[in-house]
This record gives C-alpha cells, structure tokens and sequence, in this order.
C-alpha cells in the first residue's frame, strides 16, 4: 500500500479541531485515578450540595458547606490538573506536532472554566447565595494553586490555603459567602484578576521550551511505568529544587560532609548511612516545616476559628492528631517507594538482602518516629497555648493511641512501599488510613464511656496491626524483584 | 581447575505469560571476558538481572562465586561490580558525595584510584547527579561500580550513553585492569567492534536461548561468506548445506554459512563447477548473519 496519496481528502478547519478536542479529552477521561477521584469526591459533595438545599438554604450555617464545596475540589483536582496539562505541553511533540496547540489549550480552557465560574455559579442558586462571590472564592483558590503547581512553589499555594483557612473563621464566612452583597467590586476585581493569571497560565503553557525552569513535567512520577526520558526529568526536577533553595543546599551539604568513611559493619552505622538516601536533609531539619505548619494551624484553629467559638475542641485536635500522625505515618512508605530504583542497585551492595531491607526499613521508621515525636510536641505547645484543662491520663491516652495508630499506618504504607504505582499505594494507603483513624476519633468523641481496658484493647489491636503490617512489607521486600 | 565465578544451568525465566529465557546453560571461568550479544528483546538483560539476583529464575540455578545468586552473601557482593543500563542515583547529592555515600559500604574502598579515574573522565564531582546528563551519569555509575575493585566485573551496555572519547577511554581503562589483574567480565553491548577489543569468548543469544557460546576467534573461523561464480547460470534449487543466508543472482550466489568447512568448499567448487572466494567476517558481520539467518 502506498504511503502517500494525490486524493488527500479536505475536511473543513472545525470539524478537523472537533475532532482533535475529542482526542484531547480522550487523554482525560482514559486516566482511571481521575474516575477514582471524582468518585471519592461526588460521594462527599454530592450529600453537601444536597444539605444546602434543606433548611440551611441561604442561611449563614449552609456557608461552611457552600465553602467546602468550591475549596476542595480547587484544591485537589488543579495540581492533577496542571501534571497532566504540562505532560503533554512540557513536550517536544506539542512543539513539532502541527495543530497541536489550539486543541489542547480549547480543552484546558473548558476545564478551568468549568472549575472555576461553572461550578461556583451551579451552587450559588443551589445554596442560595451571591454568585460572585463563590466565583471570586473559587479564583482566590483555584488560581494561586494553579500558579504554585505549575512553577512547583509553595508561597502562592500558601496564597490558597490561606484563604481556605480563612472559611473556618466567622469574618471570612461573611466576606466571601454570606456577606458578599457588601464586598461586589471587590469580588469583582478577585474574579478579573483570577481570569487575567488564569488567562496568563494558558498563554504560558502554550510557549514552554526547554530552557525554561518551568518546562518540568512531574507527572509521571504517579505511575509504574516511566520512560528513561521521564526518569532524567525526574531527577531534574529534584535537583533544581534543591538548586533553588539555598537553606536545602546549605543543610544538604554541612550533612552528607558528616558521612564519614566505611560505616563498620553494624546496624546502627548502617542504618546512619542508608538515611542519607532517604531525603535531601535530615528529617530533623525538613521536619521543621510540617512543625510550623502544626504550630499555624494550631493556633489558627484554637485562636480564631468558628470551631474554637463554637467550642469544637475535639474536632480541633481530632484534625490535629490526624495531620501528626498520617504524614510520619505515610512517610515511611513512601520515602521507601521512591527509593525503589535506586535499592536495585544498592542491592549489590556487600549486604545480605536481609541486612539491607531490615535496615531501610530502620531508617524509614526511625524517620517516621522523630517526626511524628516532633509534630506531638508542636501539638502540645498548641494546646498549651490554647489553655484548655487536659487531665494526664487524658494526654497519655491521647499519646498511646496516636502511637498505636501512627505506627499502624507506617504499616500500612510500608505494605503498600513495593508497588511500583503511586498513584495505586495513594489511593490504597488513605483506604486504609480511613479504617485505622476511626478507633482514635471514636475515643476522642466518647472519652469518658470508654474504660482503661477497653483503651489498652484498642492500643493492642492497632499495634498488633502495625507491627503485621511491618513484617508483611518486609517479606514482600525480601522477595521484590527489580525488573 | 578453578570454579566457575558464574555459573548458570537450565535458566528459565518468565514474565506473566511470555518465557523470555529458555533454559540457559553458561560459565564463566576465572579471568575471562565474556560478551553478550543479542537482539533487543533476546533477554541479555533479564539474564544479567537473574545472575545478579535482582530477578529470581522460575526455574534452573544461578551461581555466582559458588553461591546461590538470590542470596549472595556480603562477602560474594563485594567482589562484585555492575554497571546497569541505565544509571540511577541520588538527585539531590553532588557526584563527590554520591561516591562517599557508595564509599561507605566497602571495607576495602580505592579512594586514590576513584580519584584518578574521576580525574581521567573529567568526572565533576561537584555536579549534582539529577543536573548530570545522561552520558556522564553513565559514567558516575562506571567510576561507582570500579570503585572497590570487583573481582567479576557486569556490564549492561555500559557504553551507549558516552561520547567516542569516553568510550575508547572505558575500554582503555578496562583493558588496563585486565593485564594488572585478574579480572573476570561479563559484557553486554551492541557495539560488537568493543566486544572485538576486550572479549576473548562471546555468548550470543536469540529467542531466550544461547545460540553459541565459545572462543571470539573460533567463531570467526566458523562463521564465513562465500562468494559463488559459476560457469553457468545457477539454479533456484541451488542450497549450500547449514547455510545461514544464501541469495542467488544468476551464475552468482552469496552464502553465508554457521560451520565452515574446507572440504564442504571443495564439495561445492565440483557440483557447481564454480569458484568460490571464502570472505572472513567481523563480528557484527557474524552477529548480523545469525540474527537475520534465524528469521529467513
């Protein structure tokens, strides 16, 4: 058959670009954890949209929901969305490939639009509020998100969180949702300068090249399988990160000149050395940032939000406990999964394979630990701060449980470390938190119905799962091939 | 005699349904090196990958250094070096302290030769690993698998990332570690012409199975084109037998054979009245031949 051909059949320029936005939305809708997510998310918005039709219909008490509704899909949905936009425009073939650009830039735009002004604008009449201030909401934490995780920068997504924080509080209630009548030509300025920069990241994607910093694309790293290419951008991007902070470079290297030479042949020096693989710094360092983190939101909750008013001191610690104990907790398995292609070189490292993996897995807990004991602390200062009247056996319960669970989510990610797929250990892991977490919260609710033994029951329970879950991780590890 | 340092019998490996080695005999004896050639896909490195225990046989043996390769122990690890297809290290660390972090492992780690080695490609060791390009993290990964100075050398393509200068440099120093000691390598390429420096015995593998094993020079002697021209022209049912690759253009004919033979010359000179010019092959001749000749 030949190749080329004279009778080249001419279809009209927009059925050619319908057809080309079909294609695009195909690389869309094919992503299965898109599916997953949007699930996991319309079952909690779904029953939201619903409350706020009931009897909170345009009342102040349907705000916190209304707030949830435009917030967390913002913030969840526009890292992915950003990955995956700059996957197929950080490229060589959105450069080389003809008609390549209006397609996927048409999609990208119907999708922002849909995020940002179609779905505010869908509640507004549902909730029975002003739609332009759910529009300038969604802005406020829509755009910086979108802007923070294309240039990987965490200052404009401290932009979003901030004003996702500031609905937790009466007065940012009332100035984004309930009172926005009052606040139009502010609001309406937000919205214009949402669609300017929103306008501005489109126009941006359309002119990457590979001399920019931001041509980098992270994406791939969800996934099992990665091209060698992908893998070279990969550590790319790792080392401009580093490049770029000259506190992590500083650190970095006062810590790796403190290696020293041959480790001895024990476990402790061993474990010492397989930290440095671990992370860039030493997690007493990096731990820092989730301990002011802690400390923020801490005494953000307990100071000033519409819970600490309300007197919602259990809910407030619930959250806290719960951040302190899943980051160290899904740290362990993580940071190991990240390792995996490097562990199979360091298999041949003059180790047994037993010595090896019992001591990452050293390494990941004692991470795991010292963060976890870290974050407990910057929790105490909070609730000191807070002067609420804890009883001693109130915080050794609270302490032995957090434990317990914490070490049964170290499990749990630990089991998860040898899939190759992030995506698939993300997706099972918070499963699986979502089952661990319930005991802890169950007793933070009822504290007082529950007796010493039916508490030490619970503690037994989650250890035992966490010390199963360890050395179920650790056979899987031992008999792991790295293909 | 020695015992072998690798020594594989009836290797079988498979990946969900498809069998990617089929029953694998080899040895590789003390002090030789050994290539490996192959198609992509004939699974040069899956057998690299099982020798070295980073994939576990569905069936057959592997020893390494007379142990079991699965679980080598510490001792059989530090004799040995391997250099991966593709080269992956810390990103966020600088080249100098990717080789104390490796450094830190060996009893016996050779910091004066890393550092000559380092200086003699132009190692630069300040350089952030995830900054290096691909070629020159090859050749961090070259400088980390020599460093502690194996006694079995793997390399896996260790060099189709460098430069022409970078690799001549490789072989150079690779052939400078062979006369000062008794070095043991087994080398996976498809550059046949460094095979034809370094090697003194090749394995080639097709289909998941070892189609020759033996001396480099025994199987150029084997391995020959003969070059046909008869008195007449020759017929479509000319054959020459055991011929690998045979194509005939009228009184001329081309004929590639796997097991030459002078007496078969002379055979093949009286039935077809015709001269016959015996032309020696190169390596990657040889290789072509066999590969092309297994799917005529």
């Amino acid at each position: 058959m030949a190749l080329t051909s004279n009778n080249v059949t001419v279809t009209p320029h927009w059925a050619t670009l319908l057809r080309q936005i079909k294609q695009v939305c195909m690389t869309y809708v094919t992503q299965r954890y898109l599916w997953i997510g949007m699930a996991f998310f319309g079952l909690i918005m779904v029953p939201n949209m619903l409350v706020s039709m009931g009897p909170q219909h345009a009342r102040r008490d349907g705000a916190p929901t209304m707030a949830f509704v435009i917030g967390m899909p913002m913030l969840a949905a526009v890292p992915f969305l950003v990955g995956l936009a700059k996957s197929q425009l950080a490229h060589s073939r959105a450069r080389l490939t003809p008609q390549f650009l209006p397609a996927h830039l048409i999609v990208l735009a119907g999708i922002l639009l849909s995020f940002l002004v179609m779905l505010p604008l869908f509640a507004a009449p549902i909730a029975g509020f002003e739609p332009l201030g759910l529009v300038a909401l969604a802005m406020a934490i829509g755009v910086p998100a979108l802007w923070g995780s294309h240039m990987r920068r965490f200052t404009p997504l401290l932009v979003s969180l901030a004003v996702f924080y500031s609905l937790l509080t009466s007065w940012g209630l009332d100035w984004w949702i309930v009172n926005s009548v009052q606040h139009v030509k502010i609001h309406a300025a937000i919205v214009a300068f949402g669609i300017v920069l929103a306008s501005s990241w489109i126009w941006r994607m359309s002119r990457l090249r590979e001399e920019m910093d931001d041509y980098q694309n992270a994406y791939q790293m969800l996934f099992a399988r990665r091209t060698s290419t992908e893998a070279i951008e990969q550590r790319r991007i790792v080392a401009n990160q580093v490049r770029r902070s000259s506190l992590l470079r500083g650190v970095g290297d006062w810590w790796h000149s403190r290696l020293g030479g041959y480790f001895g042949g024990g476990m402790l020096g061993l474990v010492r050395i397989l930290t440095y693989g671990l992370q860039a710094t030493p997690i007493e360092v990096s731990g820092l940032f989730f301990v002011a983190m802690m400390l923020c939101m801490g005494v953000f909750l307990t100071q000033f939000s519409v819970l600490a008013q309300q007197g919602g001191d259990t809910g407030i610690v619930m959250f806290l406990v719960q951040f302190g104990n899943i980051l160290p907790g899904m740290m362990a398995g993580e940071l190991l999964a990240q390792r995996r292609p490097r562990i199979a070189n360091e298999i041949l490292l003059p180790l047994t394979r037993d010595q090896l993996i019992n001591a990452l897995f050293a390494a990941s807990i004692r991470n795991s630990i010292v963060l976890w004991l870290m974050m407990h602390v910057a929790l105490g200062v909070v609730l000191a701060m807070a002067g609420r009247p804890f009883e001693f056996r109130t915080i050794l319960a609270l302490l032995l449980l957090s434990a317990s669970s914490t070490l049964a989510v170290i499990g749990a990610s630990l089991r998860v470390s040898p899939w190759p797929s992030r995506a698939k250990r993300i997706v099972v892991s918070m499963t699986a938190m979502m089952i661990l977490l319930p005991p802890l919260f169950a007793w933070m609710v009822s504290k007082a119905a529950i007796n010493s033994a039916t508490l030490a029951t619970i503690v037994f329970a989650l250890t035992a799962i966490g010390i199963w879950a360890i050395r179920s991780a650790r056979r899987a590890w031992l008999n792991l091939e790295f293909v | 005699m020695n015992e072998p340092v690798l020594r594989v019998a009836q290797l079988q490996k498979i990946f969900g349904n498809k069998e990617v080695l089929r029953g694998i005999d080899l040895a590789v004896e003390p002090g030789t090196v050994l290539g490996l050639l192959g198609a992509n896909g004939s699974g040069k490195t899956t057998l690299i990958k099982c020798a070295l225990g980073l994939l576990r046989p569905t069936s057959g043996n592997i020893m390494v250094f007379g142990e079991d390769s699965w679980n080598l122990s510490a001792a059989a690890k530090a004799r040995l070096g391997y250099v991966p297809q593709e080269v992956t290290s810390y990103p966020w660390m600088r080249v100098r302290q990717v080789l104390a972090y490796t450094a830190a492992f060996y009893e016996r780690w050779n910091h004066a030769f890393v550092q000559t080695l380092c200086e003699r490609w132009h190692v630069p060791l300040e350089d952030r690993i995830g900054s290096l390009s691909t070629g020159q993290l090859q050749t961090v990964g070259i400088v980390l698998a020599l460093g502690h100075q194996p006694e079995f050398l793997v390399l896996d393509e260790p060099v189709a990332s460098l430069d022409p200068s970078a690799r001549r440099q490789f072989l150079r120093t690779l052939l400078e570690l062979l006369q000062d000691r008794q070095q043991t390598i087994l080398f996976s390429t498809h550059i046949t012409s460094d095979l034809e420096r370094v090697a003194q015995r090749v394995a080639i593998l097709g289909d998941g199975k070892i189609r020759f094993l033996g001396e480099l020079d025994e199987l150029k002697e084997r391995v020959k084109r003969l070059r046909f021209t008869a008195r007449h022209d020759l017929p479509t049912s000319f054959a020459v037998p055991g011929a690998l690759r045979c194509e005939v253009a009228g009184s001329h004919a081309t004929v590639s054979v796997a097991n030459f033979d002078e007496r078969l010359v002379a055979e093949m000179r009286q039935t077809w009245d015709a001269d016959i010019a015996v032309n020696d092959l190169n390596l990657e001749e040889i290789f072509v031949e066999m590969h092309d000749g297994a799917h005529v």
